[in-house]
């Protein structure tokens, strides 16, 4: 196993900071519009000044922005830029399908940790709002109510909806794997293109309200589609392998 | 040893790259690989590390070359095959974990000879030093086998001479070279064997030492075996010059 965490450390080391850079300006750019919402909103009863506040921040907007950016990012350490790196990567003391699902495997950490940042980020976002509040507008429930009335926070911190939960984590998980077999096809000649779009489709789709189980059911099974056709795609022997 | 037997390259499109081509280079041979361009130097080589699918057999010492085994081949190309957007000392860390007979000593002498920045990207680099960088890679890998392809194109004579000097300075006796290059001359003093190639075949093979008891130079041996026309241009030339008129 050791070869193949030193083999995936360029790899991180290209993506940690970039990853990290990301997270940081999507939650900047977050704070800054929902603070600048602030006081216009403020003293709204039961949570719906919290809600408003989100869809006027654009908060949706800005995370599906930097879900895309952030699988751009992740898909470059493999690509051949500037130099044929395949060359170095697929002769390596390693197997390159092994190498290319544990990239995925890390890419799938760093969407997660993107995940978690935009959770922390709008729990002191609630936090604040909470704090800023007239006393008689808010409850402890707001923060509660907020997350079950808005389809946005809904998704982000889906409390008690496993399948929306699921489909996170899976969409991390089909997101995270494309981005490493992008350009593992790269490497080997073909033609793969697959990553972007679905960032993009994963993004613009990622809001689902509450009592939506059927779609969430079904957005769930066309990632766990796609992720496992992603990593057939990796696996299956292609013609011009040796 | 490094084995190719029957090895044959066709691409997509019908071309011909690698025609049953049989080759053998033993440890400690410094071989020079030359033909025209599309001869099959780069293919060769290529087919050797396993970035192409050919037919055919290619052993190192009796062993069909895998994983398990490739650490034993090192590549050093023109293309670079380098992570550009690291640094040297970032390359050094990474060559180290990955291949255990990495030569510390060998990549930081090297990189002083040749006063590479270390905290530098590889992108930053000029040409040259991307080059000599390249090769760097190469040598202080710890292959046992070491291939290179046109490794030097676009760095100066006085480099391309400081490297061949400190490779035979270098080299351990096992190490072995198979250097594809069209310099002719100016490698002819550094390798102990030329194979030459023509569309995909071995169309010549000797040792310099052969050459020298036979009072030929490289230079000499490669026109003859290309049968190279000396008056083809003169003769193209009059042609020209008597359709003009």
């Amino acid at each position: 196993m050791k070869p193949y965490l030193t083999a995936l450390a360029p790899a991180a080391r290209l993506t940690v900071w970039k990853a990290l850079a990301i997270a940081l300006v999507a939650a900047g750019l977050s704070a800054w519009r929902f603070t600048a919402a602030l006081p216009q909103l403020i003293g709204a009863g039961d949570g719906s000044g919290l809600r408003e506040l989100v869809q006027i921040a654009g908060a949706h907007q800005i995370f599906g922005a930097g879900l895309v950016v952030l699988c751009g990012v992740l898909t470059l350490p493999g690509a051949e830029r500037g130099a044929k790196t395949g060359y170095t990567l697929r002769r390596l003391p390693v197997e390159e399908r092994v190498l290319t699902t544990l990239w995925g495997v890390q890419n799938t950490l760093v969407l997660l940790f993107y995940w978690a940042s935009q959770i922390a980020l709008f729990l002191a976002l609630a936090g604040w709002y909470l704090q800023n509040a007239p006393a008689d507008t808010v409850t402890a429930q707001t923060l509660v109510v907020a997350c079950y009335q808005t389809d946005f926070l809904h998704s982000l911190l889906p409390m008690a909806d496993w399948p929306a939960l699921a489909r996170n984590l899976v969409g991390c998980a089909m997101l995270g794997m494309s981005a490493a077999a992008l350009p593992y096809h790269w490497r080997h000649g073909r033609k793969a293109f697959s990553t972007l779009p679905l960032a993009l489709v994963s993004a613009l789709a990622f809001p689902v309200w509450l009592d939506s189980l059927i779609p969430t059911l079904l957005q769930l099974a066309v990632v766990l589609a796609a992720l496992l056709l992603t990593l057939y795609g990796i696996w299956r022997w292609h013609a011009d392998e040796t | 040893m490094l084995s190719l037997y029957q090895v044959k390259k066709t691409y997509l499109g019908g071309s011909r790259a690698l025609d049953t081509l049989d080759l053998s280079i033993g440890p400690g041979e410094i071989v020079g690989l030359f033909g025209e361009n599309g001869a099959g130097k780069t293919t060769l080589m290529k087919c050797v590390l396993g970035l192409l699918r050919y037919s055919g057999t290619i052993t190192l010492d009796d062993q069909p070359i895998t994983p398990q085994n490739i650490a034993r081949l090192s590549f050093a190309t023109c293309e670079h095959s380098y992570f550009p957007a690291l640094s040297a000392a970032a390359h050094r860390d990474f060559y180290r974990s990955m291949f255990p007979n990495f030569r510390e000593k060998r990549f930081s002498a090297l990189m002083e000879f040749f006063e590479l920045p270390m905290r530098k990207a590889i992108r930053g680099f000029s040409t040259g030093q991307k080059n000599q960088f390249e090769v760097i890679l190469a040598l202080s890998q710890g292959a046992d086998y070491i291939l290179m392809d046109e490794p030097f194109a676009g760095n100066d004579i006085f480099n391309r001479e400081d490297f061949y000097k400190v490779l035979l300075g270098i080299l351990e006796p096992h190490e072995t070279i198979l250097l594809s290059t069209h310099l002719v001359e100016e490698v002819q003093h550094f390798i102990g064997r030329a194979v030459l190639l023509h569309k995909g075949k071995v169309v010549g093979d000797v040792t310099t030492s052969q050459l020298e008891d036979e009072g030929r130079t490289l230079m000499e041996y490669v026109k003859e075996t290309y049968r190279y026309q000396a008056d083809r241009v003169s003769r193209a030339l009059d042609q020209l010059t008597q359709e003009e008129e």
